[in-house]
């Protein structure tokens, strides 16, 4: 234990009464490098948000922790603290966010490896970096660590991917404020940190100098292994990839998480939070386009040979902008920085694994996205939000699927059975609707589309 | 009317096509090629009344009638009068929309601005058309060489209109405008069969299941009410003097009336049944208007009511929406006083006072409940335990009166005659029993009242009033009064004040669920000091 980190969270403390700012941890919570203290410090706030536990209970990131933390937590006394009933609490209303109904496993040594190598992306990305003395091969090292611990086959049953869900999605949505201090030098950035108070001298700035803001962390430019992780973290849990598929690693394919969208309550929560969502367009287009590019299709349906990435995924649309990593709003020039990190850094995610399907998974997948617009014609927002902005040949794929309907009818059955019965209007809508996408999707695209993708689903099913 | 061109006068546009030969033509969102307005010619009139009511029977007349204007247009050259209906719609989706209905009222739909209009998107062109050649070119064709020079612009007035098509263009002159809305009131009812086996077997009634407006001519409008209200049929009417008519009729409101009496009303000569198609407009039962005048309030301008009657042939207007009386008021009632019809003697009145005699109670084996109880007071113990056991309509009808020889228990309830409570001097078995032999008429239990005088003699002659008791305490004492404001309520006289104390309010115990924030803590000099990954190990 001596030479863990665990001296780290009683300096930090130490600093951070220093700056003179509030205290953004738990004080009575027990040191970071003991699993209560991981749990109470990283873990509850990660899934439950600062309010589970009092005010100010935030995420805390310290330095990098590593397998053989692991095993130390473990090893020592409270590793009890995993299955408390406060605990699993928790985890049961942070599921049935998703589903009214969660079954979840009991938190196990693989679940403990996920949520380190969480910390550990978060510590990788953490502004204080460039204070620490080390070998920048200990950082690299830190990397392949992390990795290692976010190394996970695909989960067995759907449970287990529920549980690695609510790690990774409340991940996805962690927030982080900054405090931007105006100077006479230009404004300075501290990134989930209170401003040292060296920087409130006598006649320096002004307390009202300082302003915050609330920004979602995985929307923030990151160091260059951060985003070599990002593929990592999203590969762990599939769900979490279809929730969110605009944040999906490459070559990621919805056939991987059908299984969700052929269980009645997950298709629900799927096809509504996608439709929550203000660019659904954009991520119909995403799922489409993925499902076409992993059946191979592309190039059939769309004559020319489209790039080799799915339009609208962030990491390609951030590719296009010509976004690199970045260091964004170093607090102080030279404080931050990797100047030794390779940028054209690579893909090191692991490929994408072969995916097994049958005919059934495709339909599901085509029935969620079918329903997607169904459920945006239903809240009347369905006309305003499709624009002509986006022509890419993933929308436009995504867009020719109800018109694919009355093809798809035999084997995935007509949404507008028992709705157009008791709404008229609503089926009227829905015609008018698909008359409006008629006008917008090329008729050569909705045949290739019947000529090719409706044959993966109806091919073999019985007249 | 037309002049056939040998060459082609309109070429499609094509994908992305952004300038036009033709002035005031620009592309929408889609792309199409539209204007600001849009022209239909009809070639008669019923086409354009087909027009009318399919659009608002699909979208609401209010939206276009704005906007619209209608004019009888006659060709330049060759002559022919057609109808033009202009209209705005800079919108690819309404062109749409207006192009569909006109195609299905067998018209043709253009798109321009101003004096010039071409012909809107079709399957051969789905970005509409522009023109081949320049605009002035095409009009001196059309004009035969005569007319104005080419040179020195198009040539039109101020009241034509130039349309091009595929293969003609044609020049109209406007020669009548028409207001729409004087168009649409003046339009002929339709006809609408009804079922033979009579309005009864339809459910629906006709359109008549929820409401039904009945107008009733002067000189049977007494008899109709008469047979109405015979038939205790809930109405209400009102009576309106129609244009023609020097007497008002009856125009009556029925709702939800039985089939049987809506077949009934309807053949009778004069009575006319109309269907309340929106809230100013009703049409007889068996007519329909052309248009859907439910989409087409400001085709109706006012506050008037309107009366369409098909077999009249007439619309009537009505200053005012109708304000219905309860029919009630409406029937006439005639009062006759009777007069005697002989005469007789008067009586010889002389005095009775030999006949006087005394109310008093004698014993009787009636059985009567029970309506009071006089609970001695040296009992009162036992009735402040059993008060826990009446049950709670009892308990609330119940009141009381402090007597000299105890508490008087009086159920309330029972005065009303109707049986259903349970009073509490049934309850409680304390005390002498009282029962009431006339409304506010109290005696002990196995006791009569003698003569047996009609109960409400005995009420008056014992001079009650409202509420107030009268109570025989015993044979052979007089009756005590009891005035209805010294009742006390029973439950309110039994318990005493209650206390509230605050409740003590618990807030949730779980706190909801947001995303969780990144806090950074700082990281020392010698953070990674001692960092061993499973590789070193």
């Amino acid at each position: 234990m001596s030479n863990l980190p665990a001296h780290e969270p009683d300096a930090s403390s130490g600093d951070s009464s220093d700056a003179g700012q509030r205290r953004l941890g738990p004080v009575s919570a027990p040191p970071m490098a003991t699993l209560p203290g991981f749990l109470a410090r990283f873990v509850v706030p990660l899934l439950g948000g600062p309010g589970v536990g009092g005010d100010g209970h935030w995420v805390e990131v310290h330095a990098p922790m590593s397998a053989t933390d692991r095993e130390a937590m473990l090893a020592s006394k409270g590793s009890g603290a995993l299955l408390s009933s406060e605990f699993s609490t928790l985890r049961t209303r942070a599921a049935q966010r998703l589903v009214a109904e969660p079954h979840l496993p009991d938190p196990n040594v693989d679940e403990l490896s996920l949520w380190l190598g969480l910390h550990g992306v978060l510590a990788l990305d953490h502004p204080d970096i460039s204070r620490v003395w080390t070998r920048s091969k200990t950082w690299q090292r830190v990397e392949t660590e992390t990795r290692a611990l976010l190394a996970f086959a695909r989960p067995r049953a759907m449970d287990e991917a529920l549980a690695r869900h609510l790690a990774v999605g409340a991940f996805l949505e962690l927030r982080r404020v900054d405090h931007i201090v105006a100077t006479p030098d230009g404004e300075l950035r501290y990134r989930g940190q209170a401003p040292p108070r060296r920087r409130f001298s006598l006649f320096g700035a002004d307390p009202v100098d300082v302003r915050s803001e609330s920004v979602r962390w995985i929307e923030r430019p990151h160091r260059a292994a951060v985003q070599r992780l990002l593929p990592d973290v999203m590969w762990v849990s599939p769900l979490t990839a279809l929730l969110a598929p605009g944040w999906a690693p490459p070559g990621w394919s919805p056939l991987m998480a059908a299984t969700f969208l052929r269980s009645r309550p997950y298709a629900r929560a799927v096809c509504h939070t996608w439709a929550r969502e203000r660019e659904w367009v954009r991520l119909g287009g995403i799922v489409a386009g993925s499902l076409l590019r992993t059946l191979e299709l592309v190039a059939e349906v769309f004559a020319d040979k489209p790039g080799p990435g799915v339009p609208g995924v962030v990491a390609a649309m951030r590719r296009d902008a010509g976004e690199g990593s970045s260091d964004e709003g170093a607090p102080e020039t030279g404080e931050a920085g990797e100047a030794g990190e390779p940028e054209e850094g690579a893909r090191l995610a692991l490929p994408a694994p072969k995916v097994e399907f049958d005919r059934h998974d495709v339909g599901a997948v085509l029935g969620a996205l079918i329903h997607l617009h169904l459920i945006k014609v239903l809240e009347f927002d369905a006309r305003i939000s499709i624009g002509l902005s986006a022509r890419d040949w993933a929308v436009q794929t995504f867009l020719a699927l109800p018109l694919l309907l009355s093809r798809l009818e035999p084997v995935l059955g007509s949404p507008l059975d028992e709705l157009a019965l008791a709404d008229e209007s609503f089926a009227r809508r829905w015609e008018e609707y698909r008359e409006h996408l008629a006008g917008l999707v090329p008729r050569t695209v909705v045949e290739n589309l019947v000529a090719t993708l409706v044959q993966r689903v109806v091919q073999r099913h019985p007249q | 009317m037309l002049r056939a061109m040998a060459r082609a006068l309109l070429e499609p546009v094509a994908a992305g096509q952004t300038r036009f030969r033709m002035q005031g033509l620009t592309p929408d969102a889609r792309g199409i090629a539209v204007g600001r307005e849009a022209l239909v010619v009809f070639q008669s009139l019923d086409r354009l009344v087909s027009f009318l009511g399919a659009y608002s029977v699909e979208a609401s007349l209010d939206v276009l009638l704005p906007s619209m204007t209608l004019e009888r247009g006659r060709a330049t050259v060759g002559g022919g009068v057609v109808l033009l209906l202009r209209c705005e719609a800079a919108d690819g989706y309404a062109l749409d929309r207006l192009s569909r209905l006109a195609g299905a009222a067998r018209s043709q739909l253009y798109a321009g601005a101003g004096s010039v209009f071409v012909r809107y998107r079709e399957s051969a062109a789905p970005f509409g058309y522009d023109l081949a050649a320049s605009l002035a070119e095409l009009l001196a064709e059309v004009r035969g060489g005569a007319g104005p020079d080419p040179s020195r612009g198009t040539g039109l007035t101020v009241d034509e209109v130039a349309v091009v098509d595929h293969d003609f263009a044609s020049i109209y002159r406007s020669a009548e405008r028409i207001d729409p809305i004087s168009l649409i009131q003046r339009l002929e009812l339709r006809q609408r069969p009804l079922p033979l086996t009579g309005l009864a077997s339809d459910p629906e009634l006709a359109g008549l299941r929820d409401m039904a407006l009945v107008l009733v001519a002067p000189g049977i409008a007494e008899r109709v009410l008469a047979y109405l209200w015979r038939k205790e049929v809930p109405m209400a009417g009102v009576r309106v003097t129609l244009s023609e008519d020097r007497r008002p009729s009856l125009l009556l409101r029925l709702r939800q009336p039985r089939g049987r009496l809506l077949d009934v009303l309807r053949p009778i000569p004069g009575v006319e049944l109309l269907v309340p198609v929106s809230p100013r407009a009703a049409v007889e039962v068996g007519y329909v208007h052309p248009i859907h005048l439910a989409s087409a309030s400001s085709c109706l301008p006012g506050d008037e009511m309107y009366l369409f009657r098909g077999r009249a042939g007439r619309v009537e207007r009505i200053d005012g929406a109708p304000r219905f009386v309860d029919g009630r008021y409406l029937v006439q009632t005639e009062v006759h006083l009777r007069e005697a019809e002989f005469e007789v003697d008067p009586v010889e009145m002389r005095d009775a006072g030999q006949l006087r005699i005394d109310l008093r109670l004698q014993p009787s084996s009636r059985v009567r409940e029970p309506r009071a109880t006089l609970v001695p007071w040296a009992q009162i113990e036992y009735l402040r335990r059993l008060i826990y056991l009446i049950p709670p309509s009892a308990l609330a009808a119940a009141r009381m009166v402090p007597l000299r020889d105890g508490l008087m228990v009086l159920s309330g309830g029972g005065r009303r005659g109707d049986g259903r409570t349970l009073s509490a001097g049934t309850v409680l078995p304390l005390g002498q029993r009282f029962a009431e032999v006339a409304p506010g008429v109290l005696i002990p239990d196995g006791q009569e009242l003698w003569p047996r005088l009609r109960p409400q003699l005995v009420r008056e002659l014992l001079n009650l009033e409202g509420d107030d008791y009268a109570v025989f305490l015993a044979p052979g004492s007089d009756p005590i009064h009891i005035a209805d404001e010294q009742l006390l309520a029973l439950d309110a006289a039994v318990v005493g004040t209650l206390e509230t104390q605050e409740a003590a309010l618990v807030e949730p115990s779980l706190p909801a669920l947001e995303p969780g924030s990144v806090s950074n803590e700082r990281l020392g000099r010698f953070a990674l000091w001692g960092f061993r990954s499973q590789q070193d190990s």
